[in-house]
């Protein structure tokens, strides 16, 4: 994938390195919790360290991503990276804005809160993918 | 913006990559530039100028 955040740069190949690692902690920790919190019982301020556990991983994508911008030299990717984080934010903001009329008017809620994250980054790919879909060919040598 | 990033670049028989290397920005940077769907910031667009030693001007070519 060619496209992905600045694939033919540094930075975006220390991005991606760091988002390996930290999605790969992700896994152990979350697994590593939820087996936990079943075997062993747990409670009061250790249940709650254990369950936030698991998000340390995820919210840390978040800071990489502010690096790689802060990071990367090359105008033209850092500009399409701002912009598929632009369409991320869009479609994140109006999942919460439906789910949320769903959830008071209908009495129901479409998805859980903590898949807005999932939402969050499948837009942020469609976006990158599709600027390089919008120029691919164009002058392509 | 117009510009004649690749009128310049083929009478030196340079590739996008290669202009992309001398530039220090992607490939894709160098495309973006040359199909104008990208307009350099003024400090690319200086590095571009000293690159083929011509002015501003006679790279990239205003509209209006």
């Amino acid at each position: 994938m060619a496209w992905w955040m600045g694939c033919s740069s540094a930075a975006g190949k220390r991005y991606r390195r760091r988002v390996f690692i930290a999605m790969s902690l992700y896994i152990v920790i979350l697994f590593s919790c939820l087996k936990l919190v079943k075997v062993v019982p747990v409670h009061g301020w250790v249940l709650y360290a254990l369950a936030m556990l698991p998000a340390v991983p995820v919210l840390a994508i978040l800071v990489f991503m502010a690096r790689y911008l802060g990071e990367e030299t090359d105008e033209y990717l850092r500009m399409l990276t701002v912009r598929s984080l632009l369409v991320a934010a869009g479609a994140l903001l109006a999942t919460i804005v439906v789910n949320d009329f769903l959830r008071v008017i209908a009495h129901g809620s479409a998805i859980a809160p903590f898949l807005c994250f999932i939402v969050f980054f499948i837009s942020f790919g469609i976006a990158q993918a599709a600027q390089e879909l919008a120029s691919r060919g164009a002058g392509d040598e | 913006m117009n510009n004649r990033l690749r009128t310049l670049r083929a009478e030196l028989g340079w590739s996008q990559q290669l202009l992309a290397e001398k530039l220090e920005v992607s490939r894709q940077s160098v495309n973006a530039i040359e199909t104008g769907r990208y307009d350099p910031s003024l400090p690319l667009a200086f590095k571009i100028a000293r690159l083929f030693g011509k002015p501003i001007e006679k790279i990239f070519i205003d509209d209006d």
